[in-house]
C-alpha cells in the first residue's frame, strides 16, 4: 500500500487558504473567488438568456394550476391566467424575475433595516429614523387590517407565493448582480414587504411639510404680512374641482394668526430643510368624446417621481376571466397602479394636501407621562430591534402619544432640534388599504366600480382622473382629509390641547370631485384641488403653473387625438414665464446697457419660453428671475429659520401692481431701493452669470438640465447621469435633472383601447440586461411606444415575441 | 516517466474539461473545480508522468476562467463587464485577468497538490517557484 507523503500538506493547506480567502468578503469587496468565477459569477448577470427563451416551461411552482406569460418586443409580460390566484401568483413570480433586488431592497429602505446589508453607522441613523417615523409599524397595522379583508388578502398572499417561488429556484448564478456585489441573499417575501413598498411611495408623496417654518413665519410677520407673502390661494388658481358654487369660505383666502400661536408657546429659531421633495406631482388629463376626434374620450397620466434605475414602474397586462387591465405596477405589489382596461382609463396626481403635522408636547423630564387638558397622562413606549451585519442588534426606544410618535427626543436629538420633543401625527400612520382601490379599479367597468374603488384610497392624498368609454369622465379629490379649523395643521399644534386633536375626515361625498363637466375635460397638476368656495378649510402645498397651461391648452383646442395629446404631453413652455417675463421686461431701460445685453434683450423678447434642450434663451430668463428673487426676499432670507421663499407668483404681482412695496428696498443699504432698480440689478448679476455659464457648461438648457437617472446604491456604472434634456418644473415636461414625468400615458377608449406610453428606464431591474434602460433614450426624446393590449389569448399568442408557462 | 507532449497537452486539456464542467454544474460550490484537478494529479503522479503540474493545472486555469469571461461577454453580448469594472474602477480587461488568475493559482495549485499526496514522482516546479 503506498504511504501518504505528509509533506502533501502544505501545498494543501495553501490551497485550503486561498479557497477560504476568495470565499470571504474583504476591503468592500464581494468574495471574489464567487464573483470572478465566470460560471457563476457576475458575468452570468449579462444573461438575457431566459426573458428571450421563445419558449420556457416552468414546473413545480406551486402555482394552483396554470399560468401563460406572454413578452412582446419590449419585454412586457402579458399575463394569462384561468384564475385571479392564479393570476396574481404569475404577476408575482415575473415581477421578481425582473425586478428582485430592487424591490426587496426598497423593503428594507422603508422598514428602516439598511444596518442588515450595510456595516456603515450611517445606516444605523437613518434605520432609526425610518423606525421612529413609524412606517414599519404603520405596515403592520396595515397588514392587520388587510388580513381582515378577504379580497386583498388573496391577492397579496398569491402575489407573495409567486414571487416565493421565484426565490426558491435561484441558485447563485442567476442571483441578481446587487447581491453578488453587496454579498447577501434575498430574504423570502411576505405580505408585509408588499404593504411596505406601498407605505414608501406614500412617504415619497406626502412626506413633506412647512409646519416649523410656516410657524416661524407666521410669528415674526404677523397676520397681514404673512398671508402677503404666504397666500393660501394666489388668485393664479385653475381648481381640480371646476363649477363649485356655495358660499366664500374665507379660511381658504386668508389665514389670521391663531391665538395660540406666540412667542410663550413656542421660541425656536432654528429651522429644518425638508428631505423631502415638494414638486413632486404629476400631470393628468382626460376630455370627453365632444372634444376628440374619434368621440371617445382620452385619458392623460404622467406621474412626476424621482427618477431611478430600476425604475419604480414596471409595465405589465393582466388577463383573466374577471379583468383584462394594462398599465404599470409598482414592483412588489400586486395589480396595475396607473392604466386601462377595455372599459375604463385612471390616472393619478398627487393630492399635494398637508397631512403631516407636529405636536408641541409637555414630556416630563423622565419620559413617563406627557400633559392633556391639565392631566398627565401616561407616554407609550415600544421598542424596535435593529439587526445589524456582524454587530449586535441596536435596540430602540421610541415613545408616542395619542397623537403619534414622538420622532426626535433626548435619544435622538441629533437630526433636528427644532422638533424635539414633539409627536407626529401623520396620515401616512394610520392603518389603510390602498391595494383595495387598484384591484377593484383593474376590474371596473363603470363610473359606479370607479366610486366604489377609490373610495378604499386614504393616504396620500392622490387625485384620480377616470375615463370611461361611454363617455363618462370623472376627477375626484381622494383620501382622507382631516376636517380642520382655520389654519389647523399649518403651523405646530398644542399637543397639551385635545382641542388640536383631529376628530373626524371630511366625508367621501364632500371631497372634491367633478363628473362631466361642461367644459369636457378635466385635469389635475397638483394645482388647488377647489376655488375659495369650498365649505372645509384645508391646505397643502400646490402648484398652479402647469394647471394653467394645460387649461388654456384644452380649452382652445378641439378634434384632440393621441398625436395633439403627446405634444400636449411633452410640451416644454413655462407658463409662468410666458407672464414675468413682459413684466421683467417692461422694468427694464435699456439705457445704459451695452450692445450684447440690448441683443440679448431682443432675443428674449421673441422667445417663446419653451424649455427645449437647444434653446439658449430659458437659462437667462431663470437666472434673472432668481436674482430678482434673491434681492427682493432678502427680508426673509435674513432669517435665521429661512427656508423658503414665497412663491413665484407672488413677486410677480408685487411687481405688476406694487412697484414701490418694502420688500424690494434691500437691507442694509442707505438709499430705498423699488422694483425697477431690484430688476435691474437683476439683469446685471444674470448677465455675469449668463457669460459665466457660456465659457463653462454652455447656455443651452440641455446643458443645465442634465438627467441624473440614479440606481440605488448611487453607483454611477448602473445609472444614467449626463444626459442633456428639455423641460422645467412648471413646464407640462416637468422633467428636471434628478425627477419628472416618470411614465407616460396616452389612452384613447373606444372598441378597442389605444394605449401609448413610455417610462424612463427598462423593463429588467438587471444592470447587465440590454433591456436595463433601452427606453431612456426614447422617453427623452419624447417618443411613445404604441401598447400591445391583447383582447385574447389567442391574439396575445398570436403578437407576442416569446412565452413562459408557469405550472 | 519521460512522456510525449501528445499526453502533455492532453493533460492540459483534460484539465480545461474538468473546470468547465464542474463550473457548468450551477448547484456546485464555487471552488468544486478543484476537487477533480486534485484527483487528477492523483492519477498523474500514479503513473509517474514527468508534469510540471503546476504550470500545467495554473495555465488550464488561467485560460478557462479568463476565457469564459470574454466568451460570456461576446455570447450575452452585454455590458457587465464594462460596468463592473467601473464599479471596481478598473478597466474591463483587469477583470479578466484576475479571473484568469484565481482560476489559474487555484487549478495550478490543485493539480500540484494531488501530484504530492503519495508524491511518487520528483517535481520541484512550484518548489523551484518559489525560490526563484
Amino acid at each position: 500500500m503506498k504511504r501518504i507523503n505528509p509533506s502533501f500538506l502544505f501545498p494543501f493547506s495553501i490551497l485550503v487558504l486561498l479557497i477560504w480567502g476568495f470565499s470571504t468578503a474583504m476591503f468592500d469587496l464581494p468574495p471574489l473567488g464567487k464573483f470572478m468565477n465566470p460560471f457563476l459569477g457576475f458575468i452570468q448577470n449579462g444573461s438575457d438568456v431566459d426573458i428571450d427563451n421563445l419558449e420556457r416551461k416552468i414546473s413545480d411552482t406551486g402555482i394552483n394550476n396554470s399560468a401563460t406569460i406572454y413578452f412582446d418586443e419590449r419585454k412586457v409580460p402579458h399575463i394569462f391566467a384561468d384564475s385571479e390566484d392564479d393570476l396574481y401568483f404569475a404577476q408575482g413570480y415575473v415581477t421578481a424575475s425582473l425586478r428582485l433586488w430592487q424591490m426587496d431592497f426598497i423593503s428594507y429602505v422603508a422598514a428602516g433595516r439598511l444596518s442588515e446589508i450595510f456595516t456603515d453607522d450611517a445606516y444605523l441613523n437613518y434605520d432609526r429614523s425610518q423606525r421612529r417615523l413609524g412606517l414599519l409599524l404603520a405596515a403592520k397595522k396595515s397588514l392587520t387590517l388587510i388580513e381582515r379583508d378577504p379580497i386583498t388578502l388573496k391577492a397579496l398572499s398569491n402575489y407573495t407565493k409567486g414571487v416565493n417561488a421565484y426565490i426558491k429556484g435561484l441558485n447563485y448564478a442567476e442571483l441578481p448582480l446587487e447581491y453578488k456585489l453587496l454579498n447577501y441573499e434575498p430574504e423570502e417575501w411576505s405580505n408585509l414587504k408588499s404593504i411596505l413598498l406601498l407605505k414608501h411611495m406614500g412617504n415619497n408623496l406626502s412626506g413633506y411639510e412647512e409646519d416649523l417654518n410656516m410657524t416661524n413665519l407666521m410669528l415674526a410677520l404677523g397676520t397681514v404680512n404673512f398671508n402677503k407673502l404666504f397666500p393660501q390661494s394666489n388668485g393664479h388658481t385653475t381648481p381640480v374641482m371646476q363649477e363649485l358654487v356655495g358660499e366664500l369660505n374665507p379660511s381658504l383666502k386668508e389665514i389670521i394668526q391663531p391665538d395660540y400661536l406666540n412667542y410663550s408657546f413656542i421660541s425656536s429659531k432654528t429651522t429644518y430643510k425638508s428631505n423631502y421633495n415638494p414638486q413632486l406631482g404629476s400631470n393628468s388629463w382626460v376630455v370627453d368624446g365632444q372634444k376628440t376626434t374619434s368621440g371617445f374620450p382620452i385619458l392623460c397620466n404622467d406621474p412626476h417621481l424621482t427618477l431611478s434605475l430600476p425604475s419604480i414602474w414596471l409595465e405589465v397586462q393582466l388577463n383573466c376571466p374577471e379583468m383584462n387591465v394594462y398599465g404599470v405596477a409598482i414592483p412588489g405589489t400586486p395589480s396595475v397602479i396607473i392604466g386601462y382596461n377595455e372599459n375604463i382609463a385612471w390616472g393619478i396626481t398627487n393630492g399635494a394636501d398637508d397631512v403631516k403635522d407636529w405636536y408641541k408636547m409637555k414630556i416630563s423630564e423622565d419620559y413617563s407621562t406627557y400633559q392633556m387638558d391639565g392631566k398627565q397622562v401616561k407616554l407609550k413606549r415600544h421598542f424596535e430591534t435593529i439587526n445589524r451585519k456582524g454587530k449586535k442588534p441596536f435596540v430602540d426606544t421610541i415613545y408616542s402619544s395619542v397623537h403619534g410618535p414622538i420622532v426626535f427626543d433626548k435619544s435622538f436629538p441629533n437630526i433636528n432640534e427644532g422638533l424635539g420633543n414633539h409627536a407626529l401625527r401623520w396620515e401616512l400612520l394610520e392603518p389603510s388599504n390602498e391595494f383595495l382601490t387598484f384591484i377593484k379599479l383593474n376590474k371596473a367597468k363603470n363610473y359606479n366600480d370607479y366610486v366604489d374603488a377609490i373610495k378604499h384610497y386614504k393616504c396620500p392624498i392622490q387625485n384620480f382622473t377616470f375615463a370611461c368609454k361611454d363617455n363618462t369622465i370623472s376627477i375626484n379629490h381622494q383620501g382622507n382629509i382631516p376636517v380642520r379649523w382655520e389654519g389647523q395643521g399649518m403651523f405646530i399644534l398644542d399637543g397639551s390641547k385635545s382641542t388640536h386633536l383631529y376628530k373626524k375626515y371630511i366625508p367621501i361625498d364632500s371631497l372634491p370631485a367633478s363628473k362631466n363637466p361642461s367644459s369636457h375635460y378635466l385635469l389635475s397638476a397638483n394645482q388647488h384641488p377647489t376655488t375659495d368656495n369650498y365649505p372645509y378649510y384645508y391646505y397643502g402645498y400646490f402648484f398652479e403653473t402647469r394647471a394653467n397651461r394645460i387649461n388654456k391648452l384644452l380649452k382652445n383646442e378641439q378634434h384632440f387625438d393621441q398625436r395633439k395629446m403627446q405634444r400636449l404631453q411633452t410640451d416644454n413652455t413655462n407658463d409662468f414665464a410666458s407672464q414675468a417675463l413682459p413684466e421683467l421686461l417692461n422694468h427694464l431701460s435699456v439705457k445704459g446697457l451695452n450692445e450684447k445685453q440690448i441683443s440679448l434683450i431682443k432675443r428674449l423678447k421673441s422667445w417663446s419660453f419653451d424649455y427645449n434642450r437647444s434653446g439658449q434663451m430659458a437659462l437667462f430668463f431663470e437666472l434673472w428671475w432668481k436674482n430678482t428673487e434673491t434681492l427682493t426676499w432678502d427680508e426673509i432670507s435674513n432669517y435665521s429659520f429661512y427656508s423658503v421663499l414665497p412663491e413665484n407668483y407672488v413677486l410677480l404681482d408685487l411687481l405688476k401692481n406694487e412697484p414701490e412695496n418694502a420688500y424690494f428696498d434691500r437691507l442694509g443699504t442707505s438709499k430705498t431701493e423699488h422694483s425697477n432698480l431690484i430688476v435691474r440689478k437683476a439683469f446685471f448679476k444674470a448677465y455675469v452669470e449668463y457669460l459665466q455659464k457660456g465659457d463653462n457648461a454652455g447656455v443651452e438648457w440641455g446643458n443645465n438640465n442634465k438627467l441624473m437617472i440614479l440606481h440605488p446604491t448611487s453607483k454611477k456604472a448602473f445609472s444614467i447621469t449626463d444626459m442633456k434634456s428639455s423641460g422645467h418644473p412648471s413646464a407640462i415636461n416637468a422633467t428636471s435633472t434628478s425627477w419628472g414625468p416618470s411614465w407616460r400615458m396616452i389612452v384613447e377608449l373606444g372598441d378597442r383601447p389605444r394605449g401609448y406610453g413610455i417610462y424612463a428606464g427598462g423593463q429588467s431591474g438587471n444592470a447587465g440586461s440590454k433591456y436595463y434602460d433601452n427606453f431612456i433614450a426614447p422617453w427623452n426624446k419624447g417618443k411613445y411606444y404604441s401598447l400591445n393590449f391583447y383582447m385574447t389569448k389567442g391574439e396575445a399568442k398570436k403578437l407576442s415575441k416569446s412565452q413562459w408557462i408557469l405550472k | 516517466m519521460k512522456i510525449s507532449r501528445f499526453i502533455k497537452f492532453l493533460v492540459f486539456l483534460v484539465a480545461i474539461a474538468l473546470i468547465v464542467t464542474s463550473g457548468l454544474i450551477a448547484t456546485l460550490p464555487w471552488w468544486s473545480f478543484t476537487v477533480p484537478l486534485f484527483l487528477l494529479g492523483v492519477f498523474i503522479d500514479h503513473r509517474q508522468w514527468d508534469i510540471k503540474t503546476f504550470w500545467t493545472g495554473g495555465l488550464a486555469g488561467f485560460f478557462t476562467w479568463g476565457g469564459a469571461m470574454i466568451f460570456f461577454e461576446q455570447k450575452y453580448d452585454s455590458t457587465i463587464l464594462k460596468k463592473i469594472g467601473e464599479v471596481m474602477s478598473v478597466d474591463k480587461m483587469v477583470l479578466v485577468l484576475i479571473s484568469g488568475c484565481i482560476g489559474g493559482i487555484l487549478a495550478g495549485l490543485a493539480l500540484y497538490t494531488g501530484t504530492k499526496v503519495f508524491g511518487k514522482r520528483a517535481d520541484k516546479d512550484l518548489e523551484e517557484l518559489i525560490q526563484n
